[in-house]
């Protein structure tokens, strides 16, 4: 086997071609790719197929898509693999969550959100299977009987109290690419028979066999562009694309059925296999993971000898992340409102520690924070882990990355997370070794199904129906349970223990719900490939969907904690303490929509979580740990492992906010909730460090499950060197008082402008000018967009 | 001595307050000394210099503030108001000459629309209050800056603070307008201070009385005496000049104050660009405009005027800090 040995003389143009790459890629128009679902349904199909063991179903079905799906290989590509036979598109999962997708599939390339080309013949095609999937997707193999089935789907659609994700697949993992790049399919393989030999335990063998079945998929799967790229190089004139599509066919026929002898080897090994995961199960949230670590070795020794230089291994990561954006979700119109926008959610979590503790900053990090600065792309979502030890220079260039277009990458506090991931059982290396999932989810990689974003949970709710007796306000429809009318609360502590009643009453039934998804994928769908490279499943013959990886955990997600924090603290002062109002008229003015503005004035006027207030924020604390207790005791899911506590939200703040009446912290029905970890909208009021002493009084290690607090601030505020360094010394407090995680908005001058639109929205805009006292709130519209323009002038400069 | 001699003793033999008034103290500010900062701004001020950025801060007293903006026209102001101070009708909604600074309009309002400006806090309050940021400074190297009004027309308070203030290694900074009694500063507060931001207005004596109230002899003299302090190392001196269009922007007043900086050995100043916004607070104290050098009077300076006060010091080898 001839192994690549030097890519130097490549056309890698100096970052040129990434960024050819990219222009395709952000130019492409999104689409939705039927090929999966057909292949997948042509096998099901199939009767030959009937009767074999269902492990064995899943292994050989994701064979049939590997082996027949579109293979393609795009101009410039260096890193090749496509998920889809479209350039940018998304897969439908006729088993899983696809059947909603399918029946409205008509509407999909004419919605208003993120709508998706897709022909009428693909719409026809699909639509045809519709029929076969009626009864063996996952909600009718999930629930009993059609009364069951139809409520969940309702509840599912309608999301008012909990949407569970795990209903349409689990994903929220990171698996062992390192093994595969390691061993190859064909080291996995010879794993796999090792094992078998030590067992006759007839579940374990059909497992094992799943897993050959589908590492050979793998491995031909890579046969395939090997192929592909000698026939293009064939056919190409450009002789220098020819030599690169030969060296792709020479990679490709090595990876992923072999262990990588390269880091152009290994970048391709891990791409093709997570391609491969994308056809077996879900992908999204599925997470790359920790690539500056496992990938550094095979960097470090083909720098040493020479046959690779730093903008090759930059251009070759360049190109892996470009192809990230390759996938997009092909959702539904419900859960497009809850997880907005078409994030795939495929991280890169970069730097951090090692297993031992010590920095594990490497080039690799630095590598890929250049990328994250000037790709600036949808995917994949860069994290970076910081701790004590991280040096200088690479957390300046973190801050420096905070400023540009797009998204900042997302910071993690090693030291809190470590410790809450040990809180729930991690062993302490392993802690180490986190990677963020999804959104902002520590697991460990490569051993764990965290199953991360099992379900979004809707907190204001409990609020509502303990102070209307289970009910919503002006509905007599019983979602709750029936607690004491507000008549008979006499003190905090009735209201308390009916907020309580409700939270644990509504956990109860996600935890019901939740039980049979998770069922389901035990049960109907395996996943050989993922399982293969988790700790644990092979060796105790068991899918990680059955609880065979080293670590199970299932996270459940807290929306609208700031208005439950807010609104309880409200009702304390005004109804409790100040006694302007009983709690009877409080509850009428709430169903009356706060249409009284005095009164509304009032309650916004008393104090909010985020303002460095001790009461006020100790009620955000209690609502969290509330909370955060309340998940714990669920006890275990069914895959062996604990419910965790996260409180981030996508977009479901804004959805959940829309279906809320008004809330005793003076907001009104319909208003959306804050995102995440975060105080209210507007109602932080005395700036960041202010809002930074508020969020230190929470107790994050309690939320294992990761947090997400996103702070707007101005960038033309900070975009400066003092600037920075205020901001990087912000952050850094954060930190050192047990903070969790942070993501900066940056936003300038549209903060301006949105401030100037919405006043309640930033009401903690400093203007800043030396020896002044003045928030932009308090501006007279004109001076506001005398500001405006003073600060976009500044912007253009 | 200077005909402003009167008014520097009558600052230096006022009683020692009990308490310190301040009317705002703004957390989180990057432009008014090194790293993250609090800034406590005192009420008061020797001077009345017509373009005021914080025109509330001059007076000695207690001021009612009220924002039209916020306001929700719920009348319980006017019902709480023993002195019928209050029409709401009426286009000034306040009538001055009635309200005794009663302030229970204030406890009333829902709205934040009325706000007293101005109040009085004793030393433990202060101290705890602005160092709820004492972790940002100290990780960015920041700390207090004391402002105004004049901070220095309340000494004890200041001393006593930044006193406070250096035994937990705070960086302690003061911004003044100059006019102050360098004997009591020299005893009670520069014995705690690191740095002073020094602001220099308008090199004519008549025309600073004209437009701030007062001559300028005193402010100039002491100016000289921490330039000496600042030479010697004992603590940084920053100057400063706002930028006032048509008054203290003229070549004429800037070249002035340049030659005069050199002769003092400055070799940084800051130029302070036109702030506009002051405008805006007029209305809320029920105070007149006092300045208006027609459309220019509501915009900030373009940067090419700013391009042009920067050159008359950087040609004479001063550097500029500017903020833009
Ligand atoms: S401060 Fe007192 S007197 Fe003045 S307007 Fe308010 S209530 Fe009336
Ligand atoms: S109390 Fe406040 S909000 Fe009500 S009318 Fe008076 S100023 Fe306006």
């Amino acid at each position: 086997m001839n192994a690549i040995t030097n890519v130097v003389g490549q056309s890698l143009e100096d970052g040129a071609r990434v960024a050819r790459l990219k222009k395709a890629v952000d130019e492409a128009t999104y689409g939705g790719c039927i090929e999966r679902a057909v292949l997948w349904s042509e096998y099901y199909m199939d009767e030959a197929n009937d009767g074999k063991s269902t492990a064995v179903q899943i292994a050989e079905a994701t064979r049939h898509v590997l082996a027949n799906k579109t293979v393609k290989i795009y101009p410039d590509e260096l890193i090749v693999g496509n998920f889809t036979a479209k350039r940018v598109a998304g897969i439908c999962y006729p088993e899983l969550g696809g059947l909603g997708i399918m029946i409205g599939v008509d509407k999909l390339p004419t919605r208003k959100v993120n709508p998706l080309e897709i022909s009428e013949d693909e719409q026809a095609k699909l639509q045809s299977y519709i029929p076969f999937w009626m009864d063996k997707n996952m909600v009718y193999l999930a629930f009993d009987g059609q009364e069951e089935q139809m409520r969940f789907v309702k509840e599912q659609i309608e999301a008012l109290q909990y949407q569970l994700y795990e209903a349409g697949g689990i994903a929220h993992l990171a698996p062992g690419y390192e093994k595969v790049i390691k061993l190859g399919a064909e080291g996995i393989i010879a794993e796999v028979e090792a094992f078998e030999a030590q067992t006759n335990d007839p579940s374990k063998l059909d497992f094992y066999q799943s897993v050959k079945i589908s590492m050979n998929a793998l491995a031909e799967f890579g046969d395939r562009y090997a192929t592909e790229a000698r026939r293009l190089a064939e056919a190409e004139a450009d002789p220098q694309r020819k030599l690169d599509l030969e060296r792709i066919a020479e990679v490709c026929a090595r990876v992923p059925r072999y262990g990588a002898t390269s880091f152009y080897e290994a970048v391709q090994s891990m791409t093709l296999t997570h391609i491969a995961i994308f056809q077996e199960t879900i992908g999204e949230t599925t997470c790359p993971g920790r690539v500056d670590q496992f990938l550094n070795s095979y960097y470090e020794e083909d720098l040493a000898a020479g046959r690779i230089s730093r903008q090759e291994a930059k251009d070759i990561l360049g190109a892996f992340c470009v192809k990230l954006c390759e996938t997009i979700p092909m959702y539904s119109d419900e859960l497009t409102s809850m997880l907005g926008g078409l994030t795939s959610w495929e991280v890169v979590t970069i730097g951090g520690q090692d297993s031992e503790g010590n920095d594990a900053t490497n080039e690799l990090s630095f590598i890929l924070l250049e990328l994250a600065d000037e790709l600036r792309m949808r995917q994949p979502n860069f994290h970076v882990r910081l701790h004590e030890n991280t040096p200088k220079a690479f957390y300046d260039e973190v801050i420096r990355v905070n400023f540009g277009p797009g998204s900042a990458p997302a910071m993690y506090n090693d030291e809190t997370i470590i410790e809450s991931m040990m809180n729930v059982g991690y062993s302490l290396e392993d802690a180490r070794d986190y990677v963020a999932i999804g959104c902002v989810e520590p697991t460990a990689p490569g051993k764990t199904l965290g199953s991360t974003d099992a379900g979004m949970y809707n907190m204001a709710l409990a609020l509502e129906m303990a102070l209307n007796e289970g009910c919503q306000f002006g509905s007599d429809r019983q979602i709750g349970v029936k607690t004491p009318p507000v008549s008979s609360m006499k003190s905090m502590d009735d209201v308390l223990d009916a907020y309580k009643v409700q939270v644990k009453h509504q956990l109860g039934k996600l935890h019901a719900d939740l039980q049979k998804c998770e069922q389901f994928h035990a049960k109907y769908h395996p996943t050989p490939i993922t399982s293969a490279t988790l700790e644990g499943c092979l060796e105790q013959g068991v899918c990680s969907t059955q609880g065979g990886a080293k670590y199970n955990f299932s996270g459940i997600q807290g929306t609208g904690m700031a208005v439950v924090a807010d609104s309880l603290g409200a009702i304390e002062s005004a109804v409790f303490e100040d006694k302007w109002l009983t709690l009877e008229e409080l509850v009428a003015h709430l169903k009356d929509n706060l249409s009284d503005e005095v009164v509304r004035t009032r309650l916004k006027g008393i104090d909010k979580f985020g303002n460095d207030i001790p009461k006020a924020d100790a009620w955000m604390k209690w609502v969290g740990d509330h909370y955060s207790d309340s998940i714990h005791a669920l006890g275990k899911n069914t895959r062996g492992g604990q419910y965790l506590a996260g409180v981030y939200s996508n977009t479901s703040h804004t959805h959940f906010g829309g279906l809320i009446n008004a809330t005793p912290n003076g907001r009104r029905a319909g208003e959306t909730f804050a995102s995440g970890f975060a105080p209210e909208n507007g109602a932080d009021k005395r700036g960041s460090t202010a809002l930074i002493n508020s969020m230190n009084r929470i107790d994050f290690k309690k939320f294992a499950n990761g947090i997400n607090f996103n702070i707007k601030l101005d960038a033309s505020s900070y975009d400066c060197d003092d600037g920075k360094s205020a901001l990087g010394s912000m952050y850094k407090v954060y930190f050192k008082r047990h903070g969790m995680q942070v993501q900066a908005n940056m936003l300038d001058p549209k903060i301006l402008i949105e401030a100037r639109d919405n006043p309640e929205l930033h009401p903690n805009l400093l203007i800043r000018v030396s020896g002044y006292s003045a928030y932009f709130n308090d501006l007279s519209p004109e001076m506001q967009d005398e500001v405006i323009s003073r600060s976009s002038n500044g912007a253009e400069q | 001595m200077g005909p402003d001699a009167s008014l520097i003793d009558a600052i230096a033999v006022t009683e020692p307050r009990k308490a310190s008034l301040y009317f705002d103290i703004k957390r989180n500010t990057l432009d008014d000394g090194p790293g993250i900062r609090s800034v406590v701004f005192f009420k008061g001020c020797p001077l009345s210099c017509t373009w005021c950025q914080n025109p509330e801060s001059i007076n000695t007293g207690y001021e009612l503030s009220y924002d039209a903006e916020k306001c929700i026209s719920c009348h319980d102001c006017a019902d709480a108001c023993p002195e019928q101070a209050i029409d709401l009708s009426s286009p000034d909604k306040i009538i001055r000459d009635k309200c005794t600074q009663c302030f229970k309009c204030v406890d009333v309002c829902p709205s934040g629309a009325l706000e007293r400006c101005g109040n009085d806090i004793d030393m433990d309050h202060l101290v705890e209050k602005v160092l709820e940021d004492e972790a940002f400074f100290e990780a960015s190297g920041g700390g207090v800056t004391v402002s105004g009004g004049e901070a220095l027309m309340q000494m004890d308070s200041v001393g006593e603070l930044f006193s406070r203030l250096k035994q937990r290694n705070v960086h302690t900074l003061i911004q003044t307008a100059g006019l102050f009694n360098y004997k009591v500063f020299e005893n009670l507060v520069l014995p705690y201070t690191d740095t002073i931001y020094f602001d220099l207005k308008l090199m004519d004596s008549d025309a600073h009385k004209q437009y701030c109230g007062v001559p300028n002899h005193s402010i100039h003299e002491n100016f000289r005496k921490v330039q000496a302090l600042a030479r010697d190392s004992v603590i940084e001196v920053l100057p400063r000049v706002p930028l006032v269009p048509f008054i203290t922007d003229t070549d004429e007043n800037l070249s002035a104050i340049a030659d005069f900086m050199l002769e003092n050995g400055v070799k940084n100043m800051q130029i302070l660009p036109y702030n506009p916004i002051w405008l805006d607070k007029l209305p809320r104290f029920g105070s007149v405009q006092r300045l208006d050098f027609g459309e220019g009077t509501g915009k900030f300076m373009p940067d090419a005027e700013l391009d042009r006060c920067t050159e008359i010091f950087e040609s004479r080898g001063i550097h500029v800090h500017c903020h833009r």
